[in-house]
């Protein structure tokens, strides 16, 4: 899966859930908006329920004094309680839905309504009949007899009033049960919000782990790797089984190192080859060269002292140019090993090793050299400074043309380097020359005058561009030459950071 | 004097070389008998034949045709009767390779061949001692 895809995923996981919990808290709000409802609900209805208690207690008391005072005008409010009574009875059986409480309700209804049929309306009518005439009071009297005096409609009203009572406390029940539903849902959506929350949180946590987990395990792979081959492992690659960008980068990586790793084993081939040429050259290019020496000397001695001058001169002339052919030889070998080999460092005084290799040449008693004790201490490879040294000493006495030479061996720090310089009071090399010295084979002077290979500058400067630093002269003909050439303070090339400075997500 | 003169074996394919070295022998007075073979395996049969009789010292070159001085020393090494022979290298080689794989055939010396006769016949006079001290009975 690509890493994108999966940081998506995570991410939309985690607003899944988020969405999730905030549905349910607005359906847990409806269910407590119902249940408030339900609540207000019960209040109207045992609102309603007194008020049609009272309506119909009403309607008892019109009718009671109707029937003490004979005065049709404490009729109103027997009207009146019907008429409350009917309008409050709707309204309750709209607003009540319990089946039980609704029953209850038809109950009081029915029996109301029996309490009218049978006892309320039948003594109006029977009193009014007895107001009028007299067989009506007749029969009046028996009613009041039988029904009235006997507390038929007094019995009824108690039922009702009974019922209506039950009615309430049911009702009160109900709200109380609905209160501690409405009670227990806020709980419930208090404790739901927290519990989703919190697995939101946990889930989150998780997933961004993982995903830190897959990426920084990865990259510290990645930059491991890259440290191996910086410090010149080239084997090193980098493991990467998921199929994602990280994975497109390590195979590039690999891919990268395993070019990188042939065309070192290519280079190091190739070296080995030119090692085995140099060697060819060394060992069968000198063989005759020593075999025509041996053989001109051997002539000269044979030929004893009846020599003719002139040929002793040739046959010198030749075992000359013998002699210089095999300092050729030595010295291409020489310029073409520069930088092939690895050579040990080591920490050593300039001081000492100037001394050394003043030492080392034997020089004629004619020759001054100061050497000044700044020179630095370095830790470098001591052979290829001495190799500078020795050449450019060596060339500043050989080409002097002072009866007494005098050489300055010097150096001064610079940000990155140390700068050299060796100066002498010979003829001094014009500018146009500057920089063809340095050319392989090149000379100042004809051979012949001065015996020379012409390579001796040409592997300093070699060796001085290996270490990435430059050489120059400073110099006009007459006035003495001054060579100025740098070289690392510190041998440690670009040296990779560990792994564990690379900074990772 | 009862001399036993220690035998020279001189392995070396370049004439000019070899003449070199009887040259030197005759300008050093070195009467010892002087064999030559032209390369490793035939200064082998010289050997294993016993043409060349004990005691004997081997001069060696490197660079030969068929079997090289190398060769022709791990050879003898290996060989029971030839392993403690005394064995000197002679040879242009400056190589480090060269002379450190030489050492480590237990050679006596590695005498780097000069290009003035000159110090050929000095390294010559120093072995020329050393044989004399061999021959002490």
């Amino acid at each position: 899966m690509k890493l994108l895809t999966k940081i998506y995923l995570a991410f939309g996981f985690i607003m899944l859930v988020f969405t999730f919990v905030t549905a349910s808290y607005v359906l847990q709000t409806a269910v407590v908006q119902e249940d408030v409802e339900q609540a207000m609900v019960s209040s109207e209805i045992l609102r309603l329920s007194q008020s049609m208690g009272k309506a119909i207690v009403d309607t008892e008391t019109g009718l009671r004094g109707f029937q003490v005072s004979d005065n049709e005008a404490f009729l109103e409010p027997y009207y009146n309680g019907q008429e409350d009574y009917e309008f409050a009875n709707k309204q309750l059986f709209e607003l009540v839905k319990d089946p039980a409480q609704r029953r209850l309700l038809t109950s009081i209804d029915s029996t109301y309504k029996q309490w009218l049929h049978v006892f309320a309306i039948p003594s109006i009518k029977l009193q009014k009949e007895a107001l009028r005439t007299e067989a009506g009071k007749a029969a009046f009297e028996d009613f009041r007899n039988n029904m009235i005096r006997a507390g038929a409609g007094r019995k009824i009203m108690s039922v009702i009033r009974g019922k209506i009572s039950t009615f309430d406390n049911q009702e009160v029940l109900l709200k109380e049960s609905r209160m501690q539903e409405l009670k227990a849902s806020l709980r419930f959506t208090d404790n739901l919000s927290i519990a989703l929350t919190v697995v939101c949180f946990a889930v989150g946590l998780f997933i961004i782990q993982v995903l830190v987990k897959a990426i920084r395990e990865r990259f510290r792979g990645i930059a491991a790797m890259a440290t191996e081959i910086a410090n010149g492992d080239l084997r090193a690659r980098v493991t990467d089984e998921r199929n994602d960008e990280i994975t497109q980068v390590s195979k590039s990586l690999n891919v990268m190192a395993q070019r990188l790793e042939a065309s070192f084993s290519n280079l190091k081939k190739i070296n080995s080859e030119l090692d085995q040429f140099a060697y060819v050259v060394s060992h069968d290019l000198k063989a005759p060269l020593r075999a025509i020496n041996s053989l001109a000397e051997w002539i000269e001695e044979d030929l004893g002292s009846d020599l003719d001058q002139e040929i002793k001169h040739n046959l010198q002339l030749m075992r000359g140019r013998v002699f210089r052919m095999e300092n050729l030889i030595n010295g291409i070998l020489d310029y073409s090993r520069i930088g092939r080999k690895e050579l040990p460092k080591q920490h050593f005084s300039c001081f000492r090793l100037v001394e050394e290799t003043i030492e080392s040449l034997a020089l004629p008693d004619s020759v001054s050299i100061e050497v000044s004790s700044t020179l630095p201490e370095l830790n470098t490879e001591r052979i290829l400074l001495q190799q500078v040294f020795t050449n450019l000493i060596s060339n500043a006495v050989k080409y002097n043309d002072k009866p007494h030479p005098v050489i300055q061996v010097g150096a001064r720090e610079l940000a990155r380097s140390y700068e050299f310089w060796i100066a002498d009071n010979g003829p001094g090399i014009g500018k146009e020359y500057h920089e063809k010295v340095f050319g392989i084979f090149q000379t100042m002077e004809a051979r012949d005058t001065k015996e020379s290979t012409g390579i001796g500058l040409a592997i300093v400067k070699k060796i001085v561009s290996e270490k990435g630093c430059s050489i120059r002269i400073e110099s006009e003909e007459g006035m003495g030459s001054r060579f100025v050439f740098t070289w690392p303070k510190s041998a440690d090339v670009v040296k990779a950071s560990s792994p564990s400075a690379v900074l990772v997500v | 004097m009862s001399e036993k003169l220690v035998n020279i074996l001189l392995v070396e394919d370049d004439e000019v070389d070899i003449m070199n070295v009887q040259r030197a022998f005759r300008k050093n007075a070195i009467t010892n008998p002087l064999f030559v073979a032209h390369n490793g395996e035939e200064a082998l049969e010289m050997l294993r034949s016993g043409m060349v009789p004990f005691p004997h010292i081997i001069i060696l070159d490197i660079n030969m045709p068929k079997m090289n001085g190398l060769e022709f020393l791990r050879e003898l090494r290996a060989d029971e009767e030839f392993k403690s022979a005394s064995v000197f290298m002679m040879t242009t080689s400056n190589e480090d390779s060269d002379k450190i794989n030489a050492y480590n055939l237990n050679v006596a010396g590695y005498i780097l061949k000069p290009l003035s006769f000159e110090k050929f016949i000095a390294s010559v006079a120093t072995l020329n001692n050393y044989w004399k001290l061999c021959e002490r009975p």
